[in-house]
């Protein structure tokens, strides 16, 4: 593929309310990750639930008040001035707006139903999954086209292809894309119920893992066709890989065979070998046959030399909005030459043979591999680099 | 944008299933369906014991995918795009009730098939093909933005993209305005990049538009709608549909959704 830029980016999470204070959290190695939760008083898993307060979108829009949309209203305003820029150098109809998100506003409903139970609930502003498109459109005045992607724990990655084909093929210059979740009791109870969540901090690829711990944020990026003069591009979109398991609904194919073929494609679309890639920002959920899966198909691709960590031992699973955290995660690699160890893990699964990180890897890093994978067996890998 | 071709369509709608029986409806005005749901009978890509867990979104999905996709050589290995404006509300309504109950215990089952990408998720794993697969959502655009996204993968590489979009109607969560969509329809069609050929229809134009240009775009587009007194997000894609089978149809359909100031997805569409 021809690279696209990314120009800027923001993240939200419990790790903190922006870029900075996410890498200075994965450097000191303090992950978000606590049992004090207000969505979940009597959690029985740690939560990524982001402690601070956050703003409501401003009127005529402050319809979009669920907690979904003022996180994705937080992450967004960290961006405004390079919104401004493209749209002054493409105009705000070449400018659209890619959203991911899979629990969008189920927390709306749980609040109206625990609050009074009348539902006097306003669905198009608080639950669809495209408000939040609509939403972040018109907080930035864009004209280009708006949608959502939800394909659960890849919408993040998912909706950063939806944006780079929107630009490739010339309907936009330039998009907003990224992915936005907050948690819920539905996503609690939910994952509660299919025995994955971990009750103590998550271990992936740890000889005793458990599962996940559930988290909540959102991450923005402004892709774009070209760099600008103030923007000159902190990182570029190289290749994108996707497939589909067709295996089952929750478990990945053991063998890893739709993971194998999304990275894979992903390093064909980036005219790029296996030993280009510099390391590797795993799905790693920290459930056993989700890690074991990924694990067995990276081995096949990579062999077990390239640098490989998970980083949602520090944010916790962000489902929606995982891959758009973690590609930020990956562009922090990118800028600072830094592999974020994989956190949580003590005693690497003998029955895993890639490389894992039990400490930070300090080195020149030119070109990184991100997968996500979800629910449906829908796989995505992008190759992001300098 | 390249140009791109239609090759192969398919429909659910109450009582119908199929583009012969869909042929065959439309030759009644105007049209009547006495109910506004889909039951599609089991079959050897709905086994009786998946249908019993499949939402009825998921049974259209995975039966439109299949008919379009049979009816065209050469895309099995297409990727999907789906579009749903609501996904798997009915789903995710019958979860809310059970996490409100005392105790909360939630139906594993009903929790993974509450995902917006359910039913793509399903058609891979009956057909256990490995293609590329999408999802998305966009309101009352969901059908317009959806086709800007297989045309946009046409135009990057893939020679055939299949389309599916489809909604159930709104029935257990009250708080979901069910008025919103009040009747079951989904469509599929396969595209290819190539404009000769047997192809149905040519899409000669698709834009996101706003404005001057979408208010003067929209004064030459047809209506959009299934049937008086019911409601869909994705009516476009039906009236689509009609255009292409019925016997009466000919030349260029404009059809526009959204509205002008807040964005507007235009596309003319030629019969072969």
């Amino acid at each position: 593929m021809n690279p696209l830029h990314f120009l800027d980016f923001s993240a939200v999470s419990a790790l903190g309310p922006d870029r900075d204070t996410l890498f200075q959290n994965l450097i000191d190695r303090r992950p978000g990750l606590s049992y004090a939760s207000s969505i979940v008083p009597s959690t029985s898993s740690p939560l990524g639930e982001i402690p601070f307060a956050l703003p409501a979108p401003p009127p005529p829009l402050d319809r979009f008040h669920s907690r979904c949309h003022r996180i994705a209203y937080a992450c967004l305003r960290p961006l405004d001035a390079s919104i401004r820029a493209v749209v002054e150098a493409f105009g705000a109809d070449r400018v659209g707006v890619v959203c991911g998100t899979s629990a969008s506003g189920n927390r709306s409903v749980e609040e109206s139903w625990q609050n009074d139970g009348r539902f006097d609930f306003d669905y198009h502003h608080l639950h669809t999954f495209g408000c939040v498109s609509r939403l972040l459109k018109r907080l930035s005045s864009l004209q280009g086209p708006a949608f959502s992607v939800s394909t659960a724990c890849s919408s993040g990655s998912n909706a950063i292809m939806s944006a780079a084909r929107l630009i490739h093929s010339g309907t936009c210059d330039a998009v907003v894309t990224g992915a936005v979740d907050s948690l819920c009791l539905t996503t609690y109870h939910g994952f509660q119920s299919l025995q994955i969540v971990d009750p103590d901090y998550c271990k992936p690829f740890d000889a005793d893992r458990k599962g996940l711990n559930l988290g909540e944020g959102a991450a923005f990026f402004i892709l774009s066709s070209k760099p600008l003069a103030d923007y000159p591009g902190i990182a570029r979109l190289l290749g994108m890989g996707a497939s589909s398991d067709g295996y089952h609904m929750t478990a990945p194919d053991p063998e890893g065979l739709g993971a194998k073929l999304a990275m894979q494609r992903a390093l064909e679309d980036a005219g790029l070998v296996p030993g280009d890639i510099d390391a590797i920002n795993l799905h790693g959920t920290g459930t056993p046959l989700n890690d074991m899966a990924e694990a067995r198909a990276v081995y096949q691709v990579f062999g077990d030399e390239t640098p490989c960590s998970s980083t949602k031992g520090y944010t916790g699973h962000l489902l929606g909005a995982a891959a758009a955290i973690e590609i930020a995660a990956c562009i922090l690699s990118l800028l600072h030459g830094t592999v974020f160890a994989n956190h949580g893990m003590s005693r690497q699964d003998p029955g895993i043979r890639i490389r894992l990180l039990t400490e930070h890897l300090r080195q020149s890093v030119r070109r990184v591999v991100k997968n996500s994978f979800a629910f449906g067996g829908n796989n995505t890998s992008l190759v992001i680099g300098i | 944008m390249l140009p791109c071709s239609i090759v192969s369509t398919s429909i659910a709608l109450p009582g119908i299933s199929g583009i012969e029986s869909f042929i065959d409806l439309l030759r009644h005005t105007p049209l009547e369906f006495s109910t506004d749901t889909v039951d599609l009978p089991a079959s050897d890509l709905l086994p009786i014991r998946l249908k019993r867990r499949m939402s009825r979104l998921i049974q259209m999905t995975v039966s439109t995918t299949f008919q379009a996709r049979q009816s065209c050589a050469g895309s099995a290995d297409a990727p999907l795009v789906y579009g749903s404006a609501n996904g798997e509300i009915n789903t995710i309504g019958s979860v809310l009730n059970e996490i409100f109950q005392e105790p909360p215990l939630v139906s594993p089952s009903a929790f993974h098939n509450s995902v917006h990408n359910s039913a793509p998720g399903y058609w891979s794993i009956l057909t256990r093909l490995h293609h590329a697969s999408t999802t998305i959502s966009a309101g009352e655009t969901t059908f317009g933005c959806a086709l800007l996204q297989a045309a946009a993968m046409l135009s990057d590489r893939d020679p055939f993209v299949q389309l599916t979009v489809g909604d159930e109607k709104i029935q257990v969560p009250q708080w979901a305005d069910p008025g919103h969509t009040n009747i079951d329809f989904c469509g599929s069609m396969v595209l290819s990049r190539h404009t000769s050929g047997d192809a149905l229809a040519h899409i000669i134009d698709l834009r996101h538009m706003h404005g001057p240009e979408a208010t003067e775009y929209q004064k030459e587009a047809h209506p959009i709608r299934i049937a008086s007194g019911y409601r869909h997000p994705c009516a476009a894609f039906y009236v689509l549909l009609e255009f292409l089978h019925a016997p009466s149809s000919s030349g260029r359909i404009k059809l526009v959704e959204g509205d002008p100031e807040s964005g507007c997805i235009g596309m003319t569409i030629e019969r072969s």
